[in-house]
């Protein structure tokens, strides 16, 4: 019988493993010792009789919950569409290929080329300019989804936070405060959900320049996988070929995990096939 | 336990509204683990959200080898030390003073219980945070000692032998707390 045999038997007696009932070869070993005696009764009076006091939590943890999971589905269809529709390009590219070497490409091409220019010139009017107060009435609109973005992406709760991002959509991002806003969330922000949201935000944009120098530190960073191929996969996006020199750089970092330095030649070899 | 493996397979295999099952199964307990580990209720239900993202974005990684809780509660763990680390300078913030507020409210003969209640939580959060997981995991969220020994990659024997040391320093915590109450 041992001191540790005794403490087993008595946490598997609290978690209904084994009888109760204690034997007297136990109870002989417990009496004469002291110190056992003394960590036995708190097990059986404090330890064992503290009550799970279950709290629930608020209905916010569950509409964060389901506005995440809603999201992911959204982006899990919209990534089944992507496939779908670079598979109907690829078709298309294999028609064409067949289309230019059949015997009249010529002739038709310079029938298809005489329909657009006299479409273009026939819709080109007076009425195609922009109207100026429907402009100034979106720009107002922009400002107004700017300042709250801003002041939502400034609480401390993650979920407002992440409310701030999805207001970025409809906002001004060339607005500087809100660039360094969301450069600042990038960086600093304790929810990997908010910093996921404004990478992929910043998806969204024509132009990733104002954004590079971080989008590089992030795709340099293995500690954290998630926002690496996110960063990775927008830079891999651009066409600016500053922007993928440097990628071309990264990759030859001994030390870059070697999922994302695949990921850079995979997209090279695409590229140049 | 069978049907979590279940579900969480089919979420692997991109049926996403079966995580919603799982969630609704594990939300209260799991934000429960947050709040006796000593978070707030705030960052507690911000670190539950942050546990099903990550198990929605780790999902191609579950192997089924183990229970679906033992798996959800590695994440979590994971996820508390992540957000330790990356805000070092903030401390764990602790809930007794919740406690209290509730707790002063009852009188006469459950002032002992409840003086002893309070006790055992503030030894809870004295504790380090790996000893604290240890109890908080095998005492209060039911885990059986094979799910938590999965969890931390130990056999059954090393784990039986952490949870007497946790509980040995829970108890010189409570009785040092004990004694300072009474002098």
């Amino acid at each position: 019988m041992t001191h540790d045999q005794i403490i087993d038997w008595k946490l598997a007696v609290i978690r209904g493993e084994v009888e109760a009932e204690m034997t007297p070869e136990m109870a002989t070993y417990l009496e004469a010792h002291a110190d056992l005696q003394q960590e036995f009764d708190f097990i059986e009076n404090v330890y064992a009789k503290h009550e799970v006091q279950e709290q629930a939590p608020s209905a916010t943890m569950d509409a964060n919950f389901y506005q995440m999971l809603s999201r992911a589905q959204a982006q899990g269809q919209k990534h089944q569409e992507t496939r779908q529709q670079e598979q109907g390009k690829k078709d298309w590219f294999q028609l064409f290929k067949q289309w230019w070497l059949s015997p009249r490409p010529v002739a038709q091409f310079a029938a298809l080329g005489l329909v657009f220019a006299l479409g273009f010139n026939l819709n080109t009017g007076p009425e195609s300019t922009a109207e100026p107060e429907l402009a100034s009435l979106q720009h107002e609109v922009a400002s107004l989804n700017t300042m709250l973005a801003l002041n939502l992406l400034e609480r401390s709760s993650a979920s407002e936070r992440l409310s701030g991002v999805a207001y970025s959509k409809v906002s001004e991002l060339t607005n500087p405060v809100l660039q360094q806003k969301l450069t600042n969330l990038i960086k600093n922000d304790s929810s990997t959900s908010v910093r996921l949201a404004v990478l992929n935000r910043l998806a969204l944009l024509q132009d990733i320049q104002p954004y590079a120098d971080i989008l590089m530190e992030l795709s340099a960073d293995n500690d954290n996988a998630l926002m690496q191929f996110s960063a990775v996969r927008i830079l891999l996006g651009s066409d600016n070929k500053t922007i993928q020199k440097r990628l071309n750089e990264l990759a030859k970092d001994e030390n870059l995990n070697p999922d994302i330095k695949a990921l850079i030649l995979a997209k090279n070899q695409q590229t140049f096939a | 336990m069978n049907d979590e493996i279940e579900l969480m397979f089919r979420v692997k295999e991109g049926q996403l509204d079966k995580l919603a099952l799982l969630y609704e199964g594990n939300k209260v307990s799991l934000y429960n683990f947050f709040l006796r580990s000593g978070n707030s209720p705030a960052l507690s239900e911000d670190l539950v959200q942050e546990t099903f993202m990550k198990v929605l974005a780790y999902r191609s990684g579950f192997q089924g080898s183990s229970t679906f809780k033992s798996w959800l509660y590695g994440i979590a763990r994971n996820t508390q030390a992540d957000y330790y680390r990356k805000s070092s300078n903030k401390k764990i913030h602790n809930d007794i003073d919740d406690h209290e507020q509730v707790e002063e409210q009852t009188l006469g003969e459950q002032f002992e219980q409840v003086e002893q209640h309070k006790l055992f939580e503030a030894s809870l959060n004295k504790l380090p945070p790996e000893h604290r997981d240890l109890i908080v995991l095998s005492r209060f969220q039911q885990l059986n000692y094979q799910e938590i020994a999965d969890m931390l990659d130990c056999n059954l024997n090393t784990l039986k032998a952490r949870i007497r040391k946790a509980i040995s320093t829970l108890q010189q915590c409570y009785t040092s707390l004990t004694g300072e109450g009474r002098s």
